[in-house]
């Protein structure tokens, strides 16, 4: 066994492997990851369609359970947790930006964003603050009262966005968070995302198809086939 | 606590998110507490209104009887003398009132007609607060003195034996010493009560009816009534303990269709107490089962985000707590609305009549039932929602977010 999570790693992979069950058939998503994260840095992970960005995500996040190998955050092995320590996990490290479906329906922009904060017993008046502030910082300022169907794609992303950045978490895991956006506001929420990286030392994690993003980011590793292919 | 003002409007708002399927789940929590209220209160109501009317109609709370009279009740079986134990125990509480009757088989004839009838000596002063026929005459007067000579006869039987008030008839009888014994009498008074009652019985004074069978002061059967129903059984056991060869009879043993009345409408109550209880958890859980299908993502989501599982439970049965409770609460309003809309009584119409009921029953509002019908619906209806529940706190985040991708 390597050196745990005692060294500096905010998240480490060591061998992690993951096999979906469809019916009958196995389908391998990971095959072995192994990988070191550092606290502060902004990586992006690239690859094709089906190589696995989204289950490795998942596994960081503690969203899922891996076949074998172990994941470590903060120094804190997922394997050994149970369901709902990882949901106390999650709510207090990690902020996500998922593909897909973000908001909770039946609220609000501004109670989505305030939603975590909720979750961790912030007070009203400062959720407000907050939320407000970093709606503005979005550019969804006059829109919090609205709920996700009456908004766009890309601004339900951004609430999405809003929402993981509100609450200052040590990692934001993004799954293509410039999916549905134009170049400009790609380059906005990027921009975001990296002061915000430099601001508070957040990492910053984003599985991403987007040249523009992976040019972005300092460090860049690309999967292959459930496995860490390249790392520059 | 925090996360209960977060999950509070979270379940309001998605009760209200398929509007359609949660009014229609709550329509029918409504229609069954609703039904369970007012059936409950109505047929207890026609129950108690049968009891009392056979209570008040001849029957009392009991009776005694010489041995041999309930079998074939004619002249021969007298009561002579009453032991004095039980003597003692009619004349204090929970016993209210007592009348010694004589009562026994006999014929009326008119100028044109004849029929038989049941002849009753009654004792006026004690039959009042005892039986109906104090206030029953409805044409004439009822007796004025202790030894009235005159008859009192139903409206049914006056029409009958084509006669009416102040006519003469003869009645007879089997005397003491088993010769036909006849007297002519005038109608004095004409009364209305339960149909075979009005064709049946007639009524003359005691003195008289003892004068007529030649049997001195010897009587037919003693009849009494309580302060409470309740005590009927227990009164009826004491007073059997002090009687001696006589029988003492409780009015349930006497008129066991009345019995089987009140207890079939109790079982129904019950019945449909049961049914009521199926529809409401089937129609919740299959509501929240598929509501919790349609919502798997959102309950990923809530736990991606780090909502935990019991906080999801929570969310739920919070959700279907507030269908069940304003479900609840409006149909428990509605039935008291509805029984206390008839507090003046409901007219069921004269054919009740002939099944033993009263024409006009009271249905009153039972506290106890209506807290009882309140808390076991809730409590069922989240008994029933544990499950859909469980089966959305149970749901792993991720998986739930993989079918959103696709
Ligand atoms: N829930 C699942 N059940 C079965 N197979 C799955 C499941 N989720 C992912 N897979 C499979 O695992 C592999 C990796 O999928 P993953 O979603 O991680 O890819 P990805 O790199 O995120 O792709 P994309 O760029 O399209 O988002 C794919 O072959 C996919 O079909
Ligand atoms: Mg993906």
């Amino acid at each position: 066994m390597e050196a745990g999570g005692q060294d500096s790693a905010i998240v480490k992979c060591d061998a992690v492997v993951k096999t979906y069950q469809q019916g009958a058939i196995q389908v391998p998503a990971l095959r072995g990851i192994s990988l070191s994260i550092a606290r502060g840095e902004f990586v992006s992970l690239a690859g094709a369609s089906g190589s696995g960005k989204t289950t490795l995500l998942n596994m960081i996040g503690g969203l899922d359970r891996f076949g074998s190998g172990e994941v470590w955050v903060e120094g804190a092995p997922l394997s050994r947790m149970n369901n709902s320590e990882l949901a106390d996990l999650r709510l207090s490290k990690i902020g996500f930006v998922f593909q897909a479906y973000n908001l909770i329906p039946v609220l609000s922009a501004r109670e989505n964003v305030e939603f975590i904060m909720q979750l961790q017993g912030v007070a009203q008046a400062e959720r407000r603050d907050l939320s407000r502030q970093i709606l503005a910082r979005v550019g969804l300022a006059g829109m919090e009262q609205r709920l996700p169907a009456e908004l766009s794609g890309g601004q339900q992303q951004r609430v999405a966005v809003a929402r993981a950045l509100v609450s200052h978490p040590a990692i934001i895991l993004a799954d293509e968070p410039t999916a549905n956006l134009d170049s400009k506001n790609s380059l906005e929420l990027l921009t975001m995302m990296a002061e915000l990286n430099l601001e508070s030392g957040t990492t910053l994690i984003v599985a991403t198809h987007d040249p523009q993003v992976i040019d972005f980011t300092r460090r860049k590793l690309v999967i292959k086939d459930g496995t860490v292919a390249e790392d520059y | 606590m925090g996360s209960l003002s977060l999950i509070f409007p979270l379940a309001w708002r998605n009760l209200w998110r398929n509007r359609r399927r949660s009014l229609l789940t709550m329509l029918a929590i409504f229609v069954a507490v609703y039904s369970m209220v007012t059936m409950g209160a109505f047929m207890r109501a026609w129950s108690r209104a049968a009891v009392v009317e056979t209570i008040n109609n001849l029957t009392g709370h009991g009776q005694i009887h010489a041995p041999g009279y309930l079998d074939d009740p004619n002249v021969d079986h007298r009561i002579s003398h009453l032991p004095s134990g039980v003597a003692e125990i009619l004349t204090r509480p929970p016993v209210s009132h007592f009348a010694r009757r004589v009562r026994v088989p006999a014929m009326i004839r008119t100028e044109r007609e004849s029929a038989p009838v049941e002849l009753l000596g009654i004792e006026p002063e004690r039959e009042q607060g005892l039986s109906f026929i104090p206030h029953a005459v409805v044409d004439g007067h009822y007796f004025v003195s202790a030894d009235e000579r005159g008859i009192l006869l139903g409206e049914q039987l006056a029409k009958r034996l084509q006669t009416r008030l102040g006519r003469r008839l003869v009645l007879m009888s089997q005397g003491a010493d088993g010769g036909i014994e006849e007297r002519g009498l005038r109608i004095v008074g004409i009364f209305s009560s339960q149909p075979d009652i009005e064709k049946y019985s007639v009524f003359i004074t005691l003195p008289q009816a003892q004068a007529l069978l030649q049997i001195g002061d010897d009587f037919s059967e003693l009849v009494y009534r309580l302060a409470d129903e309740q005590d009927s059984g227990v009164t009826a056991a004491r007073l059997a303990q002090q009687a001696g060869e006589l029988e003492v009879r409780a009015w349930d043993e006497l008129q066991p269709f009345t019995k089987a009345l009140m207890e079939m409408s109790e079982g129904s109550i019950w019945i449909w107490i049961l049914v009521s209880f199926a529809l409401v958890s089937f129609g919740l859980i299959n509501t929240l089962l598929v509501a919790v299908f349609e919502r798997m993502r959102e309950f990923g989501l809530l736990q991606a985000l780090g909502m935990k599982p019991r906080w999801l439970l929570l969310q739920l049965l919070i959700e279907s707590g507030l269908m069940l409770g304003l479900a609840t609460l409006s149909g428990l309003l509605a039935g008291m609305a509805t029984v206390q809309g008839f507090d003046d009584g409901l007219y069921l119409g004269v054919g009740a009549s002939y099944f033993g009921a009263a024409q006009v029953v009271y249905p009153r509002l039972d506290w106890t039932e209506l807290r009882l019908i309140g808390i076991s619906v809730m409590l069922m209806g989240l008994l029933a929602s544990l499950y859909p529940a469980f089966k959305a706190a149970r749901q792993v985040p991720v998986e739930v977010l993989a079918r959103a991708t696709n």
